[in-house]
């Protein structure tokens, strides 16, 4: 049914994101550990632990945190915000299922895509890392997943609450990255010019992977209940909308 | 209300810009064919829109199957299929992955109905949505609606892009197969003379306001334009008496039942009586949505309210 549909719709951008991020972390991370750590198969422990890091660092907190959100932000346009662009909500709207179905059915299957491109990502990265390394770590680099796929579920509710508002999908993309890029500029910038912290999304994607490198002692709990909080509530608010909608 | 397939009391749906519907009180028997006739804009998709949960009533209420609207839309959208005015679906989708999307939200699904319909409506299964003409779309909304299993069919405009050959055998379908199975199919049209193949009762809304609710039987039979000719005629009041228009030294009179015995009424009271004439659909409709042009006096009976006539 509508599972089926949002499947169907969005399949060949997920085989195709999959891919193309996979892609670029196996090579990011060939070149971090040749050319960045000089690390070669069965090096010092020292230098591989280091390797380890800095990928975890610099692939998944930096560059894949970036990509996801990216994508996240692009696959936020499905759903029943869509269908008012074209055209197809009367038809949707009116099979009988109360609306807050279309709502977290259409969100469900867009995480559960994104976790599993997130989860095949961190774990080709790692098995390129221990490949190269010829040392294999344990349970706590695909950890990295966890915050790098929160991150992405963020951005991809955010996109998919806008377009919902919007009951348009480019409207809703152009409103999703302006916030989005707010949420990066504007803890940036106070940061720098006053000193305080303010909550950034991809702070906390980086924040949360040196925890798993061990760079950050301790685990951002707060910040992973602020950002859970977030992207439950993103679609919540969708619900909320569509329920109070006219067509 | 629950012997009423769809029954509303003072319904009405303002937009910022119009007041789309106006104190709209239908009274739709279940098993029955009832065509809700009106000009384009006249506020049949407006209402549709209430009764499907689509749109808010902003004052009103009413049942669909006997369940509220607004409150437990989930059921009432199980036993109702829609085909909407606008007839669009998923582009990418071919009629038999729609049929597939489809088919697993009604527990009555009949997919022995996909296959006669599909055949019997010559609906190619295997091309895009996007890619099917007018007419074929209109088939595949047809389809699936068919298909459902459903008490209550709502159909918007159902005939468009039908050429005269299908539009035929699909009045036959819902005569024969829909209604005979004591389902009811409500269709809002601006083509009387489709409607008036098969309808059993007729509801004619203008401007957001019901004009006119009847069987049409009864309007064939009973409905009348009396035509009277002389000057400084008798005002009548009565409820019988749907409209009055003046055309040169002529006035003609709407009458509802009984137009004899109004006839003989407007003679013992001095005016001459030229004709006694049965009307069409389409002539009632002309004359009633034509009012505010033609009516030059107040001796019209209720014509703000709906006129409605007993079940019998």
């Amino acid at each position: 049914m509508y599972v089926w549909k949002c499947w169907r719709d969005s399949r060949s951008r997920f085989v195709t994101s999959v891919i193309a991020l996979a892609a670029l972390c196996v090579f990011l991370t060939y070149m971090e550990v040749r050319f960045g750590a000089g690390v070669t198969r069965g090096g010092p422990p020292q230098a591989v632990t280091h390797a380890w890091s800095s990928v975890t660092r610099v692939v998944l907190g930096g560059v894949a945190s970036l990509f996801t959100l990216f994508l996240g932000l692009l696959m936020g346009v499905s759903g029943p915000g869509q269908e008012f662009k074209e055209r197809t909500a009367e038809f949707l709207l009116v099979r009988p299922r109360p609306r807050r179905y279309w709502v977290w059915t259409g969100w469900s299957v867009g995480v559960l895509e994104l976790s599993a491109m997130v989860l095949l990502t961190t774990a080709t990265t790692f098995g390129t890392l221990a490949y190269l390394t010829g040392h294999v770590q344990t349970w706590r680099p695909l950890a990295t997943a966890v915050p790098v796929a929160l991150g992405g579920a963020v951005a991809y509710g955010l996109t998919y609450f806008m377009t919902v508002v919007a009951r348009n999908d480019r409207q809703g993309l152009s409103y999703g990255f302006g916030i989005l890029f707010i949420d990066l500029m504007l803890p940036a910038a106070a940061s720098y010019y006053r000193n305080v912290n303010l909550p950034s999304v991809l702070g906390f994607m980086l924040n949360a992977c040196k925890w798993v490198t061990g760079a950050t002692p301790a685990l951002p709990v707060g910040s992973l209940v602020l950002w859970t909080f977030i992207a439950l509530a993103l679609p919540f608010g969708a619900q909320l909308v569509l329920e109070r909608a006219e067509v | 209300m629950s012997d009423m397939a769809i029954w509303t009391e003072k319904l009405v749906k303002i937009y910022p810009d119009v007041r789309a519907v106006d104190g709209l009180n239908l009274n739709v028997p279940r098993g029955v064919v009832y065509g809700f006739l009106g000009r384009n804009g006249a506020g049949k998709s407006s209402t549709i829109r209430i009764l499907l949960g689509l749109a808010r009533a902003t004052e009103g209420h009413g049942t669909v199957l006997g369940f509220p609207i607004g409150r437990e839309q989930v059921a009432i959208l199980e036993r109702t299929a829609y085909v909407s005015e606008s007839k669009t679906l998923y582009g990418n989708l071919t009629p038999r992955e729609l049929v597939r999307f489809t088919r697993g939200f009604y527990p009555n699904w009949s997919e022995q109905a996909v296959r006669k319909y599909s055949q019997l409506l010559e609906i190619p299964m295997d091309r895009h949505f996007s890619k099917l003409s007018q007419g074929n779309r209109t088939k595949v909304c047809l389809l699936l609606a068919l298909s459902q299993g459903a008490d209550l069919l709502i159909l918007d405009e159902p005939a468009t892009g039908l050429d005269p050959v299908v539009l035929d055998e699909f009045l036959r379908i819902l005569v024969q197969d829909v209604v005979s199975e004591g389902k009811t199919v409500f269709i809002s049209s601006h083509q009387l003379s489709d409607v008036e193949q098969i309808a059993d009762w007729v509801g004619l809304i203008d401007h957001g306001k019901l004009l006119l609710e009847a069987r049409l039987d009864d309007i064939k039979s009973e409905f009348r334009f009396v035509t009277v000719a002389g000057n400084g005629l008798p005002q009548i009041q009565s409820s019988e008496v749907l409209l009055l228009a003046s055309e040169g030294s002529f006035q003609k009179y709407l009458v509802k039942k009984d137009a004899d015995a109004f006839a003989a009424q407007l003679s013992r009271q001095g005016a001459t009586v030229a004709e006694v004439s049965p009307m069409s659909l389409r002539e009632i409709f002309l004359a009633l949505v034509r009012k505010e042009e033609t009516c030059t006096s107040g001796n019209v009976g209720e014509i703000a309210e709906a006129v409605s006539l007993p079940l019998s």
